[in-house]
């Protein structure tokens, strides 16, 4: 669990573990925290037990900071995965030039002449690899 | 442009070029087969271009870009050899906020409603 947390005070910018996500939070000097990587982000526990938060509202906000944080990471894997597409068509440009290919991030999954012949080899992948045709950029564009 | 379209739970991802003076969203036709769709059964519109003008049909699918997807119509060229798939400003941008350094290679992009 700390692990997490660690990670989310990284990336996560609301839920329970961002400064200032509880509305009712009394000044820093009156809390105790329970370690000094997590000053500030709101894991503590407070002197006057009167006044300490429910266990429900700690476990859903953590749910919620959980949840942004699978999302954080989701987005990160999709943009690695772009980045290799990028670089690889790239690379390989010219060799392919024209031809229909397939791709999962820098891994070439099938190339043809059509689009028909380059689906059917994927098919059923999920989630579906980029397909797209090689454009020769030797000349031009001039727009439409 | 990385773009997905996704419709009766088919989905294809590709490439597009973003073109602000395109009035529609047009892909080549494979990627319309692939989702099961039949493109002559679409919307026809004819679309022209400084060099002349061609078919294209549209559908209504769901369109993923980024963080972001929605339900949109786009195009799709009757003719098989139509290569160049852009996001033009119905059904794509429209639904953004966009800047662009050339120089710099970025692009910057937001939801309208954010």
């Amino acid at each position: 669990m700390a692990d997490a947390l660690l990670v989310a005070d990284q990336h996560v910018n609301e839920g329970f573990l961002a400064p200032g996500s509880s509305k009712s939070r009394p000044l820093e000097a009156e809390w105790i925290y329970s370690g000094q990587t997590l000053l500030g982000y709101g894991f503590h526990q407070r002197r006057d037990s009167r006044e300490i938060r429910s266990v429900h509202d700690h476990l859903a906000e953590a749910h919620q900071a959980l949840e942004r944080l699978a999302q954080v990471e989701q987005r990160a894997r999709r943009d690695r995965q772009f980045r290799q597409e990028m670089n690889w068509i790239a690379q390989n440009r010219r060799r392919f030039a024209g031809r229909w290919i397939a791709l999962e991030g820098e891994r070439l999954l099938a190339s043809g002449a059509t689009s028909r012949e380059v689906f059917a080899e994927v098919e059923g992948r999920e989630p579906p690899p980029l397909v797209i045709q090689i454009e020769d950029e030797g000349m031009p564009f001039a727009g439409w | 442009m990385p773009i997905g379209l996704r419709i009766s739970g088919r989905s294809v991802r590709l490439l597009a070029k973003v073109d602000t003076g395109a009035s529609f969203c047009i892909f080549n036709r494979g990627y319309a087969e692939q989702l099961g769709l039949e493109v002559e059964s679409g919307i026809h519109q004819v679309v022209s271009t400084v060099t002349g003008e061609f078919d294209v049909y549209g559908h209504k699918l769901t369109l993923s870009c980024l963080d972001w997807e929605f339900p949109t119509t786009v195009y799709f060229a009757a003719m098989p050899e139509y290569r160049r798939n852009v996001v033009g400003r119905s059904g794509w941008l429209q639904q953004f906020k966009l800047g662009l350094v050339d120089h710099d290679g970025a692009l910057f992009l937001s939801q309208y409603d954010d």
